[in-house]
Order: structure tokens, then C-alpha cells, then sequence
């Protein structure tokens, strides 16, 4: 038993131990010490990930246990950690500790009970999300992705009184293992395939795949865990379930969870069947071109805080599958080196956005807790609450936006260089599709970045705009806590991506066939393809200096002119009375303007109403009108409901034959036996 | 002319095949289970006679413990638990008794079509039981599933058991004695089990009437 063997089973017990430990009774110091050995176990797996990435390995017997006679029993389940699995264990494992440790103290808020199982079932829900990284056959996968499905779909019901939250956990049920249909067949057609169940297997059988079964088990597998992934138009259970969970759920669903589909993808597209024609390559394209753009368009059009973010999810799942896609175009195409840069450029987003995200939705999960409402048109001056948090969503909120100095800006960037890159393959198709796209992701960039002024903006600056948001109280120190960790990862990532890099190297070789910079002490970057032959700047490092030269610059310029004299006068009331929340800038007003442009993409109800007037203060008569606007997407309204509300039905029909009645079920059995009997006479007896 | 056991044979495997069928027809709880009896009597016989032909000993042992176990032990019980449960006397069932008899020729043309062709090629003379047997097997299956009273339920489950035990003995000579000891050990547990269970259901819910679970019903 070697290291990275040893410390992946102290981790997996440990999350296990961290379940059972919040399971098991109720009590305030136990769900912390839960939560807390569940944050210890993920940080465990996080450094056994980077051992492997870093080039240590599993034995090829998998884990055994000590005193066994052999060391197969673990073998048997299937555990196998293959660069790329370590990769999406470290994306898991580093989120997931920073967000069983900020859960600590957000969880405050739920009696005792409640919390234990929230506890338990967080930790338990890692376990599952890091089996689904380390599995290596079939069957474990399955296993494991289901039980992360489920596990998932408890949490997301947690606050199980409100009809909003079962509602929204039936949809995610229903449309999870739809997904998960499609997933067992993609892998059923593998596997029959070749023979085989486990990675290596299929691997080395999949070449011998008629291109018929190979298109299908990618479509089956492109369906299903893009579903899993919130691709569109696949991602309706993800606004819905986002902000129905616990948002620390949240965060470690739409953070974590939600970056499994996507290693699913790469896992069955460029690892077992080691890519394919183009047009698989265009139809993932096409798809995260539509998944980025629309999800920021809906993200601006969102005044809920757990909404927009769920939408901005899709979105950032949108990029990365542009990152995916031009990684498999440049492959067919026959370019393996651009397509470990596009792939980097996946590998490293997906990181990231696993790292933003959770700050992101840790940050509103705190503003949605002290204020009891996710409307952000009713929060406001929260920063002077709770500067720590608003800090942390601040650093999120610039991360998303692809700005510098954080690690949004790196991969996004990596990504419009292979875009550019993609000019010299010679492919018109190609070149055309690119730029197009490149000029999709530049609308989603400054979108998102638009975005995010509102969310940041309204929801944190400015005067409370309710009540609520006027007493929020101070949110506790593990979560702040938390959020530093994520943001500080982003920071650290953002100034020096090399680290991350370095770590996809492994994952990137053997994904994509390159020779990608072959450990820590290679600087990955000039190491990277490089298709015009210059060196590729190391650009974030640069922008990071050159902002703090010009902060400084702008710092001694102040400090050497004289401030003027300072002249304090009330603020101009607009000659009415002293400014209220009334008079700021709203969400809805704020995102006018782009629901104005983009009409015949959105579609919105509006409403204006006179409201009956109401005497102000100063005495006046005020005509008040009221100006609503309901968006809603069109494809929600008919192909989820319906999908949903079928399967309702269909339930309802199967449970008629739960009748409870001993003979009814003694019958069903009756009847299959006298079935089969006549389908083997019918098919197989052969006559006296 | 074949020999005369192996026409005894034949004859006892009737009187199963026709005693399963008979049961289909009682109303009366009572007869139910000494048409049981008969039945496992004339399986004992099978043993016996099967044993006889082809002097294997152990089927011999075989056959005296179907005697004692399922001519005189299980009817004895069964017919204490009606006794002193005070089970309703009647037979209440889902299918009428006309029903139900046509059912059984059903079941018994269905396992003649299915199982008949195989039989020949297991070349042993008794291997013309095996239709006899499975027919048997069906309709105690059918008894289990058409009968509301846990007990009646009791006896189509022997039934089958005796079915499967015809089969055993058809195909095998005996399944092996060790695997017969452990059936028949099995069927003793069973019925002590039932016993229980039927003692329970009285005392929770005062009626012994499995159609009382539809309270399950969601």
C-alpha cells in the first residue's frame, strides 16, 4: 500500500465517518465535528489528487486492505485513479473542503436535527461525488453517480414544508435519471461493445466500434451528463433546484457536482472513445455556445440572487464546453497540440469555475440568510454588514467576470487564444465556426461581467432597501472563513496559473496525446502549443502587475496633489427629502436596457399599473405607477412541465399495482411464470 | 408391458395430479386439507414405489418422513389452527369453484404443451411424471394466489411443495436425501412459521385475513 493509496482511503472513511457522524443523533458540537472531519477528509483527497497529478500513482491493484489475503477485494470494486480522475478529485475535494468548513457556521440557522442531516448528508454526498472521480469500471460509476443523484436530491428537499422545494426536487429527480437512462445506455453500448466494464477496457476496445454504436453511445452520453451538467437545453432542473436547496448546497452542487457531467463527457468522448468525427466536435460547439450565451441573458434578467447565480452556472458550463468542443474539433481535425490548449483552457474554467461559484453562492447564501429574502430588490448596504462576505463575493464576482488579477480571466483567455489559434488548421468550417464563437464568448464575458455589477451593485452597495437588509446581522466566522480559502484560491490561481497548469498537465497528455509540459518544474505555458511560433506571453502575471503599478501610479499622484479642501454640504435631495432606498438604482431598472435590445430574444410580459396614490411624507400627492416585467423561458414551459407531469402520471399508474395485496402480488408472480412458460414454449420447445 | 411398479407409478402420480385438481373445488377448509393429505400420501407412495423399482433405500426413508411430516403432521396442524383459531370454515376465494376448476385444466394443458416435449429426452421411464409434477406446481400456485384465508394460502403453498417434490422425484430418483431431509425441514419450519404468523395476525387484528394489508394501499 503506497501513499496516494493510503491517503485516498483515510479520505473516503474519514467523508464516510463525517455521514455517519451526522446521522447519528442530533447535538450542536457533533454536526460541527461532522462537518469539520468531512472538510478534513475532502482536504485529504485534494492532497492525494495533487500527489497523483504530480506523478505518483495508484498500484494497479487498487486499494487493497491491509491483512487481506490478497489485495483484491477493493480491486474488485473498481477504484482506479487515472490522471484525469485525480484532476476532477482535486476540483471536488479542494471545493468541497472550503465548503463543509464554511457550512459549519451557516448552518446555524436549522434546529439540530435538521443540521445532522444536512451534515451528514453533505459529507456522504462528497464521498459519492469522489467515488464518481475514482471509479473505474462501470458498474462503480453507476453506483456512485446514482448515489450522488440521490443524495443530491435529499439536500435539495431539505426545506421539505415548502412546495417550492419539492417541486423543484421532483423536477431534478425526474430529469436526473432521465439523464442517467441515457448515461447506462451510452455505457451499456460500450460495453457490449468491447467486452469489457471497466475504463482501461473500453478504452482499448472502443477502436474496434462500429461508428454507428460509437455515434450512439456519445449522443446517450452527451445527453445524459450534459443534463447532469446543466448544458441547454438540458438545464432546466438548475434554476429550479439551485435556489430551492440550502445554499450551501447550492454551492456544492452547482460548484462541485455539476463539473461531474462534464468530466462524464470527457471521460466517454476523449478518453474511452478517444474522440471522433467533427461534427460531434460542432454539435458540442453549437451547444456550449447556446449554454453561455442564453444563460447569461436569463442570469441579467434575474432579480433572484440564487437564480442569477444557477443561471450564471449554465453559463459557465457553456464555456467550458466551448473549451471541450474546439478540443475535439482540433483533434479530428488532427492537431493534437491545439487541442490540449483548448482542453487546457476546459480543464482549467471548470477548476475555476469551481472555485468562484461556491465563493459566489457562499456570499449570497449569507445575504439570503440575514435577510430572509432572495429578492435582491430587497437587500442593499449590505457591504457595511458584512464586509467580509461582500468582500468574498466581490473577489467571485470580478473572478466570473473573466477580470484580472483572478483565475475567470486565465482560462478565458486560454480559450479565446485557442479560438485564434484555430485560424492556422486550414479547416473553413472551422475557422468560421471559431471566430463566430469567439465572438459569442466575448458577448458572454462582458455580459457576465454586467451581470455582476447588478449583483454585486444592488445586493451589497447603496442603502438597505428593506427592513430586513437595514438589520442584518453579522454572518458567522466559518463561513467568512470559507469564502476566504475559495477566494484566495482564485487570487493565487488568477496570479499564477502555472500551478494549475502544471497540475492539468498529466490529464492533458493523456487526453489529447501532446507532449504538454511534463511536470512542476516546466513553466506550462511556454510549454503549451504554440501556433504562431512566438511565445505565448504569460499574460495574467502581466496584467497583474501592470494594475498594481498603475493603483500605485494612481496612489502617488494623489498622495503629491494637495487634496482640496474639503467642503461638506447635505446631499441633494432632489427637493424632496432626505434620500431613501426608494430613490436608488434598481435591479430591474439596471437590466432594462439589455431586456430592451434583446426583446425578441427574451419575450417579457410587461405591465405597467398606476398604483393608488399615497400621501408622502412631505405632504405632496405622489402618482405612483408600477412597472413589472415577467420573463420566463420558452422552453421550460412545455418541454419540462411536460416531461414532468408524464412522469407523474406514469407513477401514478405503475402504483396502482402496489395494492398491498398479498395476492395481487402472489398474481403478478403467477402470471409472469405462466408467461414465461408459454414464451419458452413459443420460442424455444421444439415439439415431440 | 411395462412393469408393474412402474404402472403403480403412473397411478399414484394420478391421484396427485387429480387430488391438486380436486382441492380447487373445496369450500370447505377442512376438506381442503384432507385432500392435502391424500395428496402427500400418494407422493409418499411415489417415493415408495419409486424407491422399490430402483432399490435406492434412502428414498425409502424419504417416504416415510413424507408420511409422517406431511400426511400426519401438517394436516394435524393445520386443521388445530382452524380449530382453535376459529377460522371461518368456509373457503373465500376470488375465482368461482367453476372458475377455478377450469383454471386447473388450463394449468394443466399449459404444462402437458410446455413441459411435454422435453420430458423424452430425459430417458427414464418415470420421466412422463414431469408434466404430472409441474401441472401440480401451477395449480397449487394458482390455489396461493386465488384463496383470500392465510390458510388456504398455507396449503397451496404444500401443494406446490409436493408439486416440486413429484418433479424431484421424477427427474432424479430423489433429489439426494441430504437435500430432501433439508426440504422437508424446511416445510416443518415453514408451517410452524405460518402457525405463528397466523397467531399474530389473530391476536393483532383479530381476523386472519391477508386482504386486510390493502390498509398498505398508497
Amino acid at each position: 500500500m503506497n501513499l496516494p493509496e493510503l491517503l485516498l482511503l483515510v479520505a473516503l472513511t474519514g467523508g464516510s465517518a463525517a455521514a455517519i457522524l451526522g446521522f447519528a443523533r442530533p447535538g450542536a458540537a457533533r454536526v460541527r465535528a461532522s462537518f469539520l472531519v468531512g472538510a478534513l477528509a475532502s482536504a485529504v483527497a485534494a492532497g492525494q489528487a495533487v500527489l497523483v497529478l504530480i506523478g505518483m500513482a495508484l498500484p494497479t491493484v487498487a486499494l487493497g486492505l491491509p491483512g487481506t489475503i490478497s489485495a483484491s477485494p477493493l480491486l474488485a470494486l473498481g477504484i482506479q485513479e487515472d490522471p484525469l480522475s485525480a484532476f476532477f478529485l482535486l476540483v471536488v475535494s479542494v471545493s468541497g473542503a472550503a465548503i463543509l468548513l464554511a457550512s459549519v457556521g451557516y448552518t446555524e440557522r436549522y434546529v439540530d436535527g435538521r443540521r445532522g442531516l444536512l451534515a451528514g448528508g453533505m459529507s456522504l454526498f462528497w464521498v459519492a461525488m469522489a467515488l464518481v472521480c475514482v471509479a473505474g469500471t462501470v458498474f462503480l460509476f453507476l453506483v456512485a453517480w446514482e448515489a450522488m443523484t440521490l443524495i443530491s436530491y435529499f439536500l435539495v428537499v431539505h426545506d421539505h414544508e415548502s412546495e417550492s422545494s419539492r417541486r423543484a426536487g421532483l423536477l431534478y429527480l425526474v430529469m436526473s435519471h432521465a439523464a442517467t437512462g441515457a448515461i447506462l445506455v451510452s455505457f451499456v453500448l460500450l460495453a457490449t461493445g468491447t467486452g469489457s466494464t471497466s475504463w482501461t477496457g473500453i478504452a482499448a476496445g472502443a477502436g474496434g466500434l462500429s461508428p454507428g454504436v460509437r455515434d450512439a453511445a456519445f449522443l446517450a452520453a452527451l445527453v445524459g451528463f450534459g443534463t447532469k451538467a446543466g448544458m441547454v437545453p438540458f438545464h432546466g432542473w438548475l434554476p429550479e433546484a439551485h435556489p430551492a436547496a440550502p445554499t450551501n448546497v447550492s454551492a456544492l452542487m452547482s460548484g462541485v457536482m455539476i463539473k461531474l457531467g462534464l468530466f462524464g463527457l470527457l471521460r466517454v468522448a476523449l478518453d474511452l472513445l478517444g474522440g471522433g468525427p467533427s461534427w460531434w466536435a460542432y454539435l458540442v460547439l453549437a451547444l456550449g455556445g447556446v449554454s453561455a450565451l442564453g444563460g447569461v441573458l436569463y442570469a441579467i434578467a434575474e432579480h433572484d440572487l440564487k437564480r442569477l447565480l444557477a443561471y450564471h452556472s449554465v453559463e459557465n458550463i457553456g464555456i467550458i464546453l466551448l473549451g471541450v468542443g474546439a478540443a475535439m474539433l482540433f483533434q479530428s481535425l488532427g492537431d493534437p497540440v491545439l487541442a490540449a490548449l483548448a482542453l487546457a483552457a476546459a480543464l482549467l474554467h471548470t477548476w475555476n469555475h469551481a472555485l468562484f461559484k461556491p465563493l459566489l453562492f457562499l456570499g449570497a447564501g449569507a445575504a439570503v440568510g440575514e435577510t430572509g429574502t432572495r429578492d435582491m430588490e430587497r437587500m442593499g448596504g449590505l457591504i457595511r454588514r458584512m464586509p467580509g462576505v461582500a468582500l468574498g463575493f466581490f473577489v467571485g464576482a470580478m473572478a466570473i467576470s473573466a477580470l484580472p488579477p483572478f483565475n475567470g480571466f486565465v482560462s478565458e483567455w486560454l480559450l479565446f487564444q485557442s479560438f485564434f489559434a484555430g485560424f492556422t488548421t486550414g479547416s473553413v468550417l472551422a475557422e468560421i465556426s471559431l471566430s463566430l464563437l469567439a465572438g459569442v464568448l466575448a458577448l458572454t464575458s462582458g455580459l457576465a461581467a454586467y451581470c455582476f455589477v447588478k449583483a454585486f451593485g444592488i445586493t451589497f452597495l447603496a442603502r438597505p432597501r428593506s427592513e430586513a437588509a437595514a438589520r442584518a446581522g453579522r454572518p458567522p466566522a466559518s463561513l467568512t472563513g470559507g469564502m476566504g480559502i475559495l477566494a484566495a484560491f482564485c487570487l493565487v490561481l488568477g496570479v499564477a496559473p502555472i500551478l494549475a497548469l502544471d497540475l492539468a498537465a498529466r490529464p492533458l497528455r493523456e487526453l489529447t496525446g501532446a507532449a504538454v509540459g511534463s511536470g512542476v518544474s516546466l513553466g506550462v505555458l511556454s510549454a503549451l502549443p504554440n501556433p504562431s511560433g512566438g511565445s505565448l506571453p504569460l499574460a495574467p502575471a502581466i496584467v497583474a502587475a501592470l494594475l498594481a503599478g498603475g493603483l500605485l501610479v494612481a496612489w502617488i499622484v494623489r498622495r503629491l496633489r494637495r487634496a482640496p479642501a474639503v467642503d461638506e454640504r447635505p446631499l441633494w435631495d432632489c427637493g424632496l427629502d432626505a434620500p431613501t432606498s426608494r430613490m436608488e438604482y434598481t435591479a430591474a431598472g439596471y437590466a432594462q436596457p439589455v431586456e430592451l435590445l434583446l426583446r425578441d430574444v427574451y419575450r417579457p410580459t410587461e405591465r405597467a399599473e398606476e398604483v393608488p396614490p399615497v400621501r408622502p411624507s412631505w405632504g405632496g400627492l405622489a402618482r405612483m405607477q408600477r412597472y413589472t416585467v415577467v420573463i420566463t423561458e420558452p422552453i421550460r414551459g412545455w418541454a419540462y412541465e411536460g416531461v414532468a407531469s408524464g412522469t407523474v402520471a406514469l407513477s401514478r399508474a405503475i402504483s396502482r399495482f402496489q395494492s398491498g395485496r398479498i395476492h395481487a402480488y402472489l398474481g403478478y408472480i403467477f402470471v409472469t411464470l405462466i408467461g414465461l412458460l408459454l414464451l419458452v414454449r413459443a420460442v424455444g420447445g421444439s415439439g415431440p | 408391458m411395462t412393469p408393474l411398479p412402474v404402472q403403480a407409478l403412473d397411478i399414484a402420480a394420478a391421484v396427485v395430479l387429480v387430488t391438486a385438481w380436486v382441492s380447487l373445488l373445496h369450500r370447505r377448509i377442512e376438506a381442503l386439507v384432507d385432500t392435502y393429505a391424500i395428496q402427500s400420501a400418494a407422493v409418499a407412495l411415489t417415493a415408495g414405489l419409486v424407491a422399490y423399482e430402483y432399490r435406492a433405500p434412502d428414498l425409502y426413508l424419504l417416504a416415510g418422513l413424507t408420511v409422517a411430516v406431511n400426511v400426519v403432521a401438517l394436516p394435524g396442524l393445520l386443521r388445530r389452527v382452524v380449530r382453535v383459531l376459529g377460522v371461518p370454515r368456509m373457503v373465500n376465494m376470488y375465482a368461482s369453484v367453476r372458475e377455478s376448476a377450469l383454471i386447473g385444466l388450463a394449468l394443466l394443458l399449459l404444462s402437458v404443451w410446455v413441459v411435454g416435449p422435453i420430458a423424452p429426452f430425459a430417458e427414464i421411464p418415470s420421466a412422463g411424471l414431469l408434466p404430472i409434477a409441474v401441472a401440480v406446481v401451477l395449480i397449487g400456485f394458482f390455489l396461493l394466489v386465488s384463496r383470500r384465508k392465510a390458510v388456504t394460502q398455507v396449503v397451496g403453498l404444500l401443494v406446490m411443495n409436493n408439486g416440486v417434490f413429484l418433479a424431484g422425484i421424477a427427474l432424479t430418483y430423489g433429489l439426494g436425501l441430504l437435500v430432501e431431509l433439508g426440504l422437508a425441514a424446511n416445510l416443518l419450519v415453514l408451517a410452524i412459521v405460518a402457525r405463528i404468523f397466523l397467531q399474530r395476525m389473530k391476536e393483532s387484528f383479530d381476523h386472519v385475513d391477508a386482504d386486510a394489508l390493502r390498509a398498505l394501499e398508497g
